[in-house]
């Protein structure tokens, strides 16, 4: 048999076996997909009488995930700073991108958790997730935008004398300016939709609202907040790309 | 004349087996204006980096003031007076044109003050004066990258002017501009030789402007120079021998 044979068989047998370990050939499982259709039926019609409460609800989650984007973002920075090959020395610059990566692995929805258990419910939890989650993100952004800056205006600005502090104000951050500016955009339109996720687990928002909704069975409200929750995250990506197209590009 | 900058037996290579430059020696007087011709790939950029003390030479010695910039605090004094100006300009396009002349000022200026963008008053007014001069006043709150080529030439040669220069080296700085303006910048550097004593090593390939403005013409070929010759005394069919020699060698 030839190898490439070999992989098909052996990537479709691992497929089934997937299949099986999560309950797909379960019939007694497979039947409750019947469940769609009442669930569908009770959201129907969407209920207007939430509406209040859907839009405190979506301006807590904006709100967060505004304060947690430029905490981040100004947490970030400071973390890229100390990760750039240009500005900081290698054992240094190792530590930090280290630092970052670790921070990366975890899920903004399981730093939502942590800070649930410390801070208690609530969107103060949700802001601290967001903010860990977007320092990871956008440091690791922010440190190979520092890095890739054109080596002539470095070179130019070092032949003046100017020291890595010095550098790093007067040709660094000048030059990469549009670029932090536009993921900043970007990684706000991101956490409007991640503020959603976290408030799943307790942390305050629309999440938060959603969850309380399907856990009292009343589906017609869901779907109100489903509906304008996303009537609004495409509005926000709406602008957000406006804005970095016409002046970050 | 003695000289400020010179070069002396410097070899430079970037692997350790192929030589950019080989036996260099050259001696840079104040107010003298030096031209450097040759090839893409001869050494002219390499030459620059090691004059400037960006590279440093693997095997002879760079002198400032008779003194090696082995030693780091000649090397320091050394490399806030040389002006460089990289082949791209190396100006910072997302700052304003005043920034950008200030960043000259840089060494000279306390680190908190300058990051706070606080410059003592003297330095604003010295900067204003070099952008008087270079034709730049009206542009002076404007970011660099709305402005034309020659036009961020003339900032790249303001911020080198506010460091207080005795050398400015300039890296293929007329390739990109034309003609006219070609002949503004030189004038310009003909102007800072004489009357305030800079001197300057321009790397080029325009032949045309060397017997116009050059007290020195170089030809750098395969990292040695291969004619050095008095400006005035060189002839355009001079230069043009030693390129068509260089192109005919390389092209063997």
């Amino acid at each position: 048999m030839k190898a490439r044979a070999k992989w098909r068989i052996a990537i479709l047998v691992l497929f089934f076996f997937s299949l099986w370990q999560t309950g797909f050939f379960d019939p007694s499982r497979v039947a409750k997909i019947q469940n769609i259709g009442p669930f569908l039926a009770g959201m129907l019609p969407p209920d207007p009488t939430i509406l209040p409460q859907v839009l405190s609800a979506i301006y807590e989650t904006v709100v967060m995930a505004f304060a947690g984007t430029l905490m981040g973002g100004a947490l970030g920075l400071i973390l890229a700073v100390f990760s750039s090959r240009l500005l900081a020395p290698l054992p240094i610059m190792a530590l930090f991108r280290t630092i970052l990566a670790l921070i990366r692995t975890i899920p903004a929805i399981l730093w939502a958790l942590i800070f649930v258990v410390i801070a208690g419910f609530g969107p103060f939890a949700g802001v601290l997730a967001i903010t860990f989650y977007t320092t990871g993100y956008l440091g690791k952004l922010f440190y190979e935008a520092f890095d890739s800056v054109s080596s002539e205006v470095l070179e130019a600005v070092r032949g003046v004398g100017a020291s890595r502090l010095q550098q790093l104000r007067f040709a660094i951050l000048p030059e990469s300016a549009n670029y932090i500016l536009s993921q900043l955009l970007f990684i706000f339109e991101y956490n409007v939709r991640a503020s959603t996720i976290v408030g799943l687990v307790g942390a305050g928002g629309v999440g938060y609202l959603i969850l309380a909704l399907v856990q009292s069975l009343k589906y017609s409200g869901l779907l109100t907040a489903i509906l304008i929750l996303l009537a609004f995250v495409l509005a926000i990506d709406f602008i957000s790309t406006k804005i970095r197209g016409r002046y970050f590009t | 004349m003695s000289s400020i900058l010179e070069a002396r037996n410097v070899w430079f290579t970037y692997d350790s087996r192929n030589y950019t430059l080989k036996d260099i020696s050259l001696s840079i007087e104040a107010g003298k204006m030096y031209m450097v011709f040759g090839r893409s790939g001869a050494g002219k950029t390499t030459l620059l980096k090691i004059l400037k003390g960006i590279l440093k030479p693997s095997r002879g010695v760079v002198l400032f003031n008779g003194r090696p910039t082995t030693s780091i605090d000649t090397a320091k004094r050394a490399y806030s007076v040389i002006g460089y100006i990289p082949q791209g300009f190396g100006i910072v396009s997302n700052i304003s044109v005043l920034d950008n002349v200030l960043v000259g000022a840089l060494s000279r200026v306390p680190l908190l003050h300058s990051i706070l963008g606080q410059f003592p008053k003297e330095e604003r007014d010295r900067a204003e004066e070099i952008l008087e001069i270079m034709g730049l006043a009206q542009f002076k709150y404007q970011k660099v990258s709305q402005l034309s080529g020659g036009q961020r030439q003339r900032v790249a040669i303001a911020r080198a002017l506010m460091q207080k220069p005795q050398i400015i080296l300039a890296d293929e700085f007329v390739s990109q501009l034309d003609p006219v303006t070609a002949i503004e910048v030189l004038d310009v550097f003909r102007r800072l030789a004489d009357e305030r004593g800079i001197a300057t090593v321009i790397t080029s390939h325009d032949i045309h402007l060397a017997s116009r403005y050059a007290d020195k013409v170089l030809v750098l070929r395969d990292g040695e120079f291969k004619l050095c010759r008095d400006g005035r005394s060189v002839s355009e069919s001079d230069l043009i021998a030693a390129m068509r020699e260089t192109f005919l060698e390389s092209s063997r």
